[in-house]
């Protein structure tokens, strides 16, 4: 995250993470399944879709919103991974990693407390996606 | 996720980027807050 300070562990973490969807969520389950890698995306990212508006039903709040977001984050993954193919699935994941670390880095190392940070940081976030 | 299956590798990923939450910004800021009542005592 931009302000939580991303450790090794963390980044280590992360891409354990997205590996799994990808590998088990998509390429495993597309073999299983015998359907194209699109397809399975397009099943999973609907899935969640679906249950993500059923999520009023969990009671514990805070429970319900890290289940909320994390469903968010594994379609918005799964959007990302559709746009730049899965091809080169491994590349991406580091790209993903690179990219928070940058972002973590450029906060505490120059932005931290200045006027502005926050915007400047999400501005900064441009140039490093387009790189 | 719910739908996509998690395995043990993604349960694993997720394990380490919740202790990491915890322990770098959490207990690392408590730990400093901490020794810097200390010095001031």
């Amino acid at each position: 995250m931009p302000f939580c300070g991303f450790d090794k562990n963390m980044l280590e973490g992360i891409r354990l993470f997205h590996k799994g969807l990808i590998e088990h969520g998509i390429i495993e389950h597309s073999r299983k399944k015998n359907q194209m890698v699109d397809e399975t995306i397009n099943k999973e990212i609907k899935d969640m879709e679906r249950f993500q508006k059923e999520l009023s039903a969990i009671e514990d709040l805070e429970i319900r919103e890290l289940i909320r977001t994390l469903t968010e984050y594994a379609c918005a993954f799964y959007k990302l991974l559709q746009r730049e193919g899965i091809k080169d699935y491994e590349k991406l994941i580091e790209k993903i990693n690179n990219l928070y670390f940058e972002m973590d880095d450029k906060f505490y190392s120059e932005l931290e407390g200045k006027p502005d940070d926050m915007k400047q940081l999400a501005i900064y976030m441009n140039e490093l996606s387009k790189s | 996720m719910p739908l996509c299956g998690f395995n043990e590798q993604m349960l694993n990923g997720l394990e380490l980027f919740h202790e990491g939450l915890a322990s770098n910004k959490i207990i690392d800021r408590f730990n400093n807050n901490k020794l810097e009542e200390l010095e001031r005592d």
